[in-house]
């Protein structure tokens, strides 16, 4: 339902826009009017609007987001294409961040009002407030241009097709500036939760228990800290398109950032109202994820 | 409610004194800075004497462009926050306070807005409909009341049913005179830091929309500073690290102010980006 309106508004919002496909479509030396108008015809653009909307949303809803001229394939078929170095590229990234982020959270917890806890809340604050593309653009100016130790854009070499080391080559310095993107806001929310699960009464018991304070904290406090993180590791799902589009525009990463990005470059309709539609749902998806990780990690939420 | 407090907060004066200070570049930049247009024959030099951080590919003054630049940065980052504190405190409180099926369809309205990354939205209006920086503005403004809306429309909830709503209203006060009186002033705090937070996701936004080549092609953005300095990357260092450090450390100082209110008011964990 919500997808449906969310796919309805994106396609009128589109319509609105100034330029006619038509004209585009026949191309630079422009077309005489008989052409023009079988174009239309074709892509039932001589339609009213309402029907258009109701056209695409019933084609939608089987899985057919229609067809990309640009492209020159159907819609679905470029975003899988897509897909995998994009999936490759956010794992990566997701992976790294949630390491890098729980790590430092539950050392700042642990370490609260020491220096290392006032370091890592600089460190962290600093990195959230780095504009993603200045980062990856300071990265190959110094690793690649400069030092050349690793390549500067791209997923392989023209020399090494199908490389796997030559791939995660390409991959160290788009998954690093990603990740550090994602890892700020981690760090943030496990230090504030294990923090709080650390005043709790099962805490205080089994220290009074005698247990190290290394277990309390990786067995009793961190588990009860993992909810919230979970909250912001799903919420990444949605946004990874958006995030991707910068990152992957500054390294030349040939996955469904850069898709979207050349779309609206080549103001490719069809494409761009397919891509937010699937970026929605990945939203809708990622929002029902959660429900079930929670489920898992809080035996309370299970018998409701 | 005072603001005294507001000054024992480190992070509050860094972020407030850093902003105060871009303002008054970009009012000296108006004023009395040089041409930011004007080219030279001395391309891609250094930093030197005459041209503190170098000049770009057409012999522009990069630190002229930079102060120019503080302009579209402010702008884009003062306005749709404000306009959506607003809009998303009156919607937020309305929905919360009286409930029912009023609040269901402002929720569902919020939650739809929501879906798609605001980012999405922004570029593909600013690549149909040109990068205008007002349309840029709009569509931040549209986007960012609906997050308001909902972070207030939760903390009206569980205000309403406090005794001392109950107690004003057993004395006969009007519902407009309750959300007024009391519930404005205690969302206050919240809606302060969460748009101190859009704030920079506002300047990180625009800059991001001027990299991609689709912002506002008449003005100087320090976005499409660093999309111009990516083609010198080898050779000329100073055109990507001086404006990026503009815009770093205008994202952290507001970063900074929106921390500073969250520990002041005790609203930290609640407010969320």
């Amino acid at each position: 339902m919500l997808l449906a309106a969310v796919a309805a508004a994106t396609f009128v919002l589109i319509s609105l826009a100034p330029g006619d496909t038509a004209q585009v479509l026949a191309g630079q030396a422009g077309a005489d009017p008989e052409y023009l108008a079988l174009i239309r015809e074709r892509l039932q653009l001589d339609r009213p609007l309402p029907y258009q909307v109701g056209s695409y949303l019933q084609a939608a809803a089987q899985g057919d987001l229609g067809f990309s001229i640009i492209q020159g394939r159907p819609v679905r078929d470029a975003i899988f294409a897509r897909l995998p170095a994009s999936l490759l590229l956010a794992a990566t990234a997701l992976a790294l961040s949630a390491l890098l982020g729980v790590t430092l959270g539950v050392i700042a917890a642990a370490r609260r009002g020491a220096a290392v806890d006032a370091v890592i809340s600089v460190f962290s604050l600093v990195a959230y407030s780095l504009p993603v593309f200045w980062l990856g653009q300071l990265l190959v100016a110094l690793f690649a241009v400069r030092l050349h130790w690793l390549p500067a854009g791209g997923m392989r070499s023209a020399d090494a097709p199908g490389d796997i080391v030559d791939v995660a080559r390409h991959l160290v310095l788009p998954a690093t500036t990603f990740s550090l993107l994602l890892a700020t806001l981690i760090v943030r929310v496990t230090r504030t939760a294990t923090a709080e699960a650390l005043g709790e009464d099962y805490v205080r018991t089994a220290r009074a228990k005698g247990m190290s304070e290394r277990r309390v904290l990786l067995r009793h406090a961190l588990p009860n800290a993992l909810r919230p993180v979970t909250t912001v590791l799903t919420g990444y799902l949605g946004i990874i398109l958006t995030g991707a589009v910068l990152v992957e525009t500054v390294f030349v990463w040939p996955g469904l950032g850069r898709l979207l990005y050349d779309s609206v470059l080549s103001r490719d309709t069809p494409m761009l109202a397919g891509m937010l539609l699937f970026s929605a749902s990945l939203v809708v998806t990622a929002n029902i994820l959660a429900d079930v990780l929670y489920r898992v990690l809080d035996p309370r939420t299970r018998f409701q | 409610m005072t603001l005294r407090p507001l000054l024992g907060s480190r992070r509050f004066v860094v972020g407030a004194l850093f902003v105060l200070g871009v303002l008054t570049a970009a009012v000296f930049a108006a004023v009395a800075a040089g041409d930011p247009f004007r080219t030279s024959e001395t391309i891609l030099a250094g930093p030197s004497r005459a041209h503190p951080f170098g000049t770009d590919e057409l012999g522009r003054d990069v630190l002229t462009r930079i102060l120019n630049g503080a302009a579209t940065t402010l702008k884009v980052a003062i306005a749709p926050p404000l306009v959506a504190a607003v809009v998303g405190t009156a919607v937020g409180l309305t929905a919360g306070y009286f409930g029912g099926l009023l609040d269901e369809i402002l929720l569902k309205l919020m939650e739809f807005t929501l879906v798609v990354p605001r980012f999405l939205i922004a570029l593909v209006a600013a690549a149909f409909f040109g990068g205008h920086l007002w349309l840029v503005g709009v569509v931040l403004a549209a986007t960012f009341w609906p997050s308001t809306g909902r972070l207030v429309r939760a903390e009206a909830i569980s205000l309403r049913e406090r005794e001392f709503v109950e107690a004003s209203r057993s004395f006969g006060a009007s519902s407009t005179w309750i959300l007024a009186k009391h519930l404005l002033l205690l969302v206050a705090p919240l809606v302060a830091v969460n748009t101190s937070f859009q704030a920079g996701q506002a300047a990180l936004i625009e800059a991001g929309l001027a990299f991609l080549g689709v912002g506002d092609r008449n003005l100087i953005s320090w976005g499409a500073m660093l999309a111009d300095a990516q083609s010198y990357l080898g050779m000329a260092w100073w055109i990507s690290v001086f404006p990026g450090i503009a815009l770093a450390l205008m994202i952290l100082a507001l970063n900074l102010l929106g921390d500073g209110l969250a520990d002041t008011f005790d609203v930290r964990g609640r407010a969320r980006l």
